[in-house]
């Protein structure tokens, strides 16, 4: 075993180095490696943003409002400076805020905002956050009518889909619009999510269509012509019930009192001198039977107004989208309405035009167009633009 | 079988009683030694000069020769490592001989049969051959003696778990390669619907190898279609000459560092028993069991499909919703959300803005499984042999063997597959005489509850819950989360999460049971695939060089049949119909020396015919030039070609993802109307319609030349090395395919997944590739027993056009070193071998997918001790010594080191 050793120690040696080099000359194995998130834009959050900015002295004000009492770690503030969020931002900068204070009734200092119930303060903020995309400018669409997106204000909290407030961001050549507020800057980056600062506080609507028509002294008959719309008509599938259903999403061109007297009056007339009633008669009785909106609930005069015919007008007179008067195009543009043709998905459409703000809309057998007397009552579910001439289809 | 094996048996009984009755007899007997270590020597082959009578020594070193020979006589005695001997016996030493041999190093002197199927020195035969010997299994660090072949110069392995490992030669290596030929004592050992050989797991037990030889690269010529790289022929030990009990305990441990799995055990018991009755009769049993916890297949990494070019890419399950890992299995079951959430945007408005602002593509995959979560953790595996030789006339031998193996493993196909109670049987009766011999066998397979892990956890997912449910959930999940404020990746994760509430832990009841109902449903409802199909061959051989005088002739011809038999699973049988395929092929072979000692020359021939293919004829002629004794120069041309595998001919499977693989036989064309209601190439739509039509396969050829040089230098140095090209044509590759599914429809209709049918079918490639490579070894001995050897080799491949998929699959250098000692010390009694093995980078292509394969150092080793009174060795070893994992191809196991020690008794 000596000899052994000594005749081969250089060899041994030589094998024990040529091992001692191989421990730890393989490479790893390679591992899956992780995809890192987009680099942000920033390093500085919304939230701190807002509270560095001289601009935004009330945004940061009414966010401290909105979330005193509040557990920390829910709070808005903690919110829009969390790292792993992305929000939209529409953010009313502080001239913003004093142009809005007074609407609430309030005069436009920054303690006005300690008048305000914490909880509406929070769901007013709410209603100016989008989660989860950064939605640039560019991102928005210019076509007609606008973004049907879901701001952070839920309505009602439901397995597995809980409703928010809507909201309804647009652009076109001349600027963009968040509901019908203007935007007047957009996309300043921040490392969790994109601003837009806009000209007022976005107000969220507290009431459905049916709870603002309802009550308006000019619509009675316009409330009467959706009751016998919706005579015979399944419960759930009325008109009451659309313009009542806060998740339906709707344009309402509501022709005031007025708009329905006229045409009344003219239908009247012309179905009683038909019938041979001479004209000065027909005129005074048509007058009388129009001047109340129980006219639609005249079973004498069922055969005139059909439910069918009502219900023909009503549909003529609704969007299935939510067209503020910014959303629509100053060029003259034919927009789908909710009737369509019996048999056919072809929907029937309405000509409306923005001329400078002033709102038109003519129905296809109107030789007029349709004013907008009242534009944009916001609803829950949709938009009220009040008209002055009923629109006819035929 | 019995009833073949009976009929001789019959024949040779009466012959047996006459012999005895007529021969005045006497009996010699005597015992061997080794004179260095005063150790018994069996199977040792003694003969009586002049004649073929002859015995060997037993286990116990003795000798017993009856002869009718008139004394006094001369008795021959030679033995792998030993001088040879001659003993004269007169009437006064019949009994009681004592022989010593002394012992001589056997470097170059080993008689190999393989390269002419006739027996030649290893040192002049004509192609490259390589060899291991007991004695080189015995004193090997590898664990199992197939792993052996690992440190043979220019051989590649593919291990895709413990005892599933794959070698080839000169390139194009894959799991389950279909380029080598296996042959275990005369039989292929391929699973005949599996296409590929599984002489690991079905074959003969370590302790019955007599030899394994190797012939390098492109070898059909003689032994048939299929040896395009190469044919590996393993010869187990004749009972005759190998006798007695031997046993192998070995134990191990594996998984030290815990990083697979705890650290678990692993076994390997064999045995095997040979006893001689008479001088006529001997039998011999043996058994193996291995049993393990396996290797894991664990490559995390995100793969990309994108048909066959796929690639890795970043990402991990929690920063890519599409994550599909490697060796994570149901993930690939993926669709693009968008289309999700438009179905959930018309039913919820208020989203549907919301939506529209979203990517038109966002895929997501389902959560899928890892290997160690689905495969079967424990291989097993369990081989049987036995055979039962008789010698009908002195020259007239017949054998009846078979072996039958059972085994719970893994292999990496189109997918990794889970081979569980896999069970195939070979059984063969021959004829051997000095110049011919007569063999019939058959292959009968049993798949068991073989599956497709990737098809069976895909369809485990839908079993739990449907994507139909999964993703509208993860969809309105995902929503929920963004428009509360959550980053996309979040908002990813937290749907994730809710889509898979209730997701079945691996490894609970309910997981194991939903599991198993999967995989127990045969493809394409389950993961599992039935095959039960077998195959018959029988060959013939005969040397004409008693009747041929003017060279050595050899002639022999064999007919197989394959009979596919997959119950509609694999192929496109029925329950009760399978389908037959059937080969037939001959061939000649002319060796002559042109200038005797210095120059011979050997050509062959083999004509195959397969009834789908057209005939096909291979031809190859080598040279052998000696200019000086003990240095040989060998050149050579041939060609080997294999037939498209029964799975190319006959494959008829819907896998999932809506894709059918298909034969390429005309009988499927016709089925499907592919000619009627014609064919797309998948690859140039949508730019352009091109017609595929149909393509009657053909083999797959490479003509290969070769040149090398073996000499042994001063009885201690031994060099070999060799040059080599290929030329390869017709590569059988497949190619992607879609019919409309309305044969009056649009063409548009190719470009929608709903109105299309989609074929993956083989054909030939009409690319033309070459490769190239070299080898060299030298074995040098120190003296004393001490060995030090070295190899180095490489493979290279060119003209690959861009995009081709060559599967060549080889590193283009390689190399081995090692230092070895059989016997050293007081009575030669202690061993040790240390090896070293390292291997480039190179990119791997496999059906599963492709990747970079990091280039690695390996070391094995072992120590030894054997107690010579006793018989027994004790060895203490290590394969993977340092426990550095490495992986040889993409997406199989990683494996890591294996410690083991072992204990045998009676190793001959």
């Amino acid at each position: 075993m000596k000899t052994f050793l000594k005749t081969y120690k250089s060899h041994l040696l030589i094998a024990i180095a040529c091992g001692g080099i191989l421990v730890g000359c393989n490479k790893d194995l390679p591992k899956a490696t992780a995809i890192a998130p987009p680099t942000p834009p920033s390093t500085v959050s919304i939230a701190q943003a807002v509270t560095t900015s001289p601009n935004f002295t009330f945004l940061a004000a009414a966010i401290t409002r909105a979330d005193s009492g509040v557990a920390a770690g829910s709070r808005l503030a903690d919110l829009l400076n969390n790292p792993n969020s992305t929000y939209t931002v529409f953010a009313p900068d502080d001239d913003a805020m004093k142009l809005s204070l007074p609407a609430l009734g309030l005069p436009p200092v920054i303690g006005a905002f300690n008048f305000i119930p914490v909880a509406q303060m929070r769901s007013i903020l709410q209603y100016h956050i989008v989660g989860g995309e950064r939605l640039t400018a560019d991102r928005i669409p210019t076509t007609f009518p606008n973004l049907y997106l879901q701001s952070s204000l839920i309505l009602a909290a439901s397995v597995p889909i809980s409703p928010r407030m809507s909201m309804f961001p647009s652009r076109r050549a001349t600027g963009a619009w968040v509901n019908t507020i203007p935007i007047k800057a957009t996309d300043a980056q921040f490392s969790n999510g994109v601003v837009h600062t806009v000209a007022a506080v976005l107000l969220p609507p507290s009431q459905v269509i049916a709870q603002i028509t309802a009550p308006n002294p000019d619509l009675t008959y316009f409330m009467a012509a959706i009751a016998r719309a919706d005579s015979g008509i399944a419960v759930n599938s009325r008109f009451i019930d659309a313009i009542s259903n806060g998740l339906a999403n709707l344009t309402v061109f509501a022709p005031n009192n007025a708009a329905f007297q006229a045409l009344l009056t003219g239908a009247i007339y012309q179905a009683l001198v038909g019938q041979g009633v001479p004209p000065a008669t027909a005129l005074a009785q048509a007058q009388a039977l129009a001047s109340t909106p129980a006219v639609f609930s005249n079973p004498a005069l069922f055969p005139v107004l059909t439910a069918q015919t009502v219900r023909g007008i009503i549909a003529y007179h609704l969007l299935g989208v939510r067209a503020f008067s910014v959303n629509i195009p100053a060029t003259t543009t034919p927009v789908n309405t909710l009737l369509s043709l019996p048999g056919t998905t072809t929907a029937l459409t309405v000509a409306a035009t923005n001329t400078s703000g002033a709102v038109t809309v003519k129905g296809n057998a109107n030789a007029t167009a349709s004013k907008v007397t009242i534009a944009n009552t916001h609803a829950v579910n949709g938009v009220i633009h009040i008209i002055d001439q009923v629109m006819l289809p035929f | 079988m019995r009833r073949l094996f009976a009929y001789p048996l019959l024949c040779a009984i009466p012959m047996f009683f006459s012999l005895l009755c007529i021969a005045q007899s006497q009996t010699i007997k005597g015992s061997i030694k080794n004179g260095t270590t005063k150790e018994i020597l069996p199977a040792v082959s003694v003969v009586i000069k002049g004649t073929q009578e002859g015995t060997y020594s037993d286990d116990r070193g003795n000798f017993i020769i009856s002869t009718t020979k008139k004394l006094p006589l001369t008795l021959e005695i030679t033995a792998i490592g030993f001088e040879s001997k001659t003993v004269t016996v007169n009437s006064n030493s019949l009994v009681g001989i004592e022989v010593v041999l002394t012992q001589v190093s056997s470097l170059g002197q080993e008689v190999v049969v393989s390269a002419t199927r006739t027996p030649s020195r290893i040192l002049e035969s004509p192609v490259t051959i390589e060899r291991i010997s007991t004695a080189q299994i015995r004193n090997a660090p590898a664990v199992s003696y197939y792993d052996i072949l690992a440190s043979i110069k220019g051989v590649g392995m593919v291990t895709s778990s413990l005892i599933f490992s794959t070698p080839t030669t000169r390139g194009f290596n894959s799991s389950g390669n279909l380029r080598l030929n296996q042959i275990i004592d005369g039989m292929d050992n391929q699973a005949p619907g599996l296409n590929f050989a599984v002489g690991a797991i079905v074959g003969p037990s370590e302790l019955d190898v007599d030899n394994v030889e190797l012939l390098p690269g492109a070898s059909s010529s003689l032994y048939g279609p299929g040896g395009m790289n190469g044919t590996l022929l393993i010869t187990t030990k004749s009972p005759f000459k190998y006798q007695g009990l031997s046993f192998q305990v070995k134990t191990g441990l594996m998984h030290l560092d815990r990083s697979q799995r705890s650290i678990s055990p692993y076994f390997n018991w064999a045995v095997r028993y040979a006893q001689k009755v008479g001088n006529k009769f001997a039998y011999k049993i043996g058994a193996e069991l291995i049993q393990a916890k396996d290797w894991l297949g664990n490559d995390d990494r995100n793969y990309s499909r994108n048909g066959v070019l796929g690639k890795t890419i970043p990402g991990t399950r929690s920063t890519d919703p599409n994550y599909d890992g490697v060796n994570v299995y149901g993930d690939e079951t993926t669709t693009n959300l968008r289309n999700v959430l438009n179905a959930i945007g018309a039913q919820v408005p208020f989203w549907a803005g919301y939506i529209s602002t979203l990517p038109a593509n966002i895929p997501v995959s389902r959560t899928g499984y890892t290997e160690k979560e689905v495969a079967d953790p424990n291989t097993l595996n369990a081989k049987f042999t036995g055979a039962v030789h008789y010698k009908i006339t002195d020259k007239i031998e017949a054998v009846l063997a078979g072996h039958i193996g059972f085994g719970n493993t893994i292999y990496t196909g189109s997918d990794r597959y889970s081979l569980k109670d896999l069970k195939m049987a070979q059984i063969k009766f021959e004829l051997n005489s000095k110049n011919w011999n007569l063999r019939a066998y058959t292959t009968q397979e049993n798949s068991g509850a073989s599956h497709n892990l990737t098809i069976a956890t895909q369809l485990f997912n839908e079993a739990w819950k449907p994507s139909t449910s999964w993703y509208p959930d993860y969809a309105i999940a995902y929503m929920n989360a963004k428009i509360a404020g959550r980053t996309d990746i979040d908002a990813h994760n937290a749907a994730r999460t809710t889509a898979d509430v209730g997701r079945p832990v691996a490894g609970s009841q309910q997981f194991k049971s939903l599991y198993q109902q999967v995989r127990s449903v045969p493809i394409p409802q389950g993961g599992k695939f039935l095959d039960r199909s077998d195959l018959y061959h029988v060959e013939g051989q005969y040397n004409l060089t008693d009747v041929v005088k003017f060279a050595e002739v050899l002639v022999g011809a064999n007919f197989r049949r394959f009979v596919l038999n997959s119950q509609g699973t694999l192929f496109d049988d029925k329950k009760g119909s399978p389908i037959a395929i059937n080969e037939y092929g001959a061939y000649i072979q002319i060796q002559k020396d042109i200038v005797k000692d210095v120059l011979r020359i050997n050509a062959s021939g083999r004509y195959d015919k397969n009834q789908n293919f057209d005939g096909r004829f291979t031809p190859r002629v080598t040279l052998l030039i000696k200019p000086a004794k003990n240095h040989n120069i060998r050149l050579s041309y041939q060609q080997a070609y294999r037939f498209p595998s029964t799975q190319n001919q006959w494959i008829n499977l819907n896998v999932g993802g809506g894709a059918r693989l298909m034969g390429g036989v005309k009988e499927l064309w016709d089925k499907y109307s592919l000619t009627e209601n014609p064919a797309y190439a998948s690859e140039a739509l949508p730019s352009r319609f091109v017609v595929v039509p149909f393509t009657q396969l053909k083999p797959e050829v490479v003509t290969s030349y070769e040149i090398g040089y073996k000499a042994l230098i001063a009885k201690k140095i031994l060099v070999d090395a060799y040059f080599y090209n290929g030329n390869y044509e017709n590569f059988i590759s497949s190619r992607q395919i879609v019919q409309k599914a309305n044969p009056q429809g649009p063409n548009t209709d190719l470009f929608d997944a709903t109105k299309r049918l989609a074929y993956s079918i083989s054909v030939n490639s009409p690319t033309k590739v070459k490769t190239f490579g070299w080898g060299a070894s030298v074995e040098y001995l120190l003296g004393g027993g001490f060995s030090i050897n070295a190899n180095v080799s490489s493979d290279e491949i060119k003209d690959v056009p861009a995009n081709f998929q060559s599967f060549f699959n080889s590193p283009k250098y390689r190399t081995v070193a090692g230092i070895s000692n059989a016997g050293f010390g007081p009575k030669r009694a202690y061993g040790f071998n240390v090896l070293w093995r390292w291997q480039d980078s190179f990119f791997y292509q496999g059906t599963f997918g492709q990747g970079q394969v990091d280039a690695f150092h390996t070391v094995d080793a072992q120590v030894s001790y054997r107690w010579v009174p006793k018989k027994l060795m004790f060895k203490l070893g290590a394969t993977n010594l340092l426990n550095q994992y490495y992986r040889n191809a993409h997406g199989n196991a990683t494996i890591g080191g294996l410690y083991y020690f072992s204990l045998a008794y009676n190793l001959q």
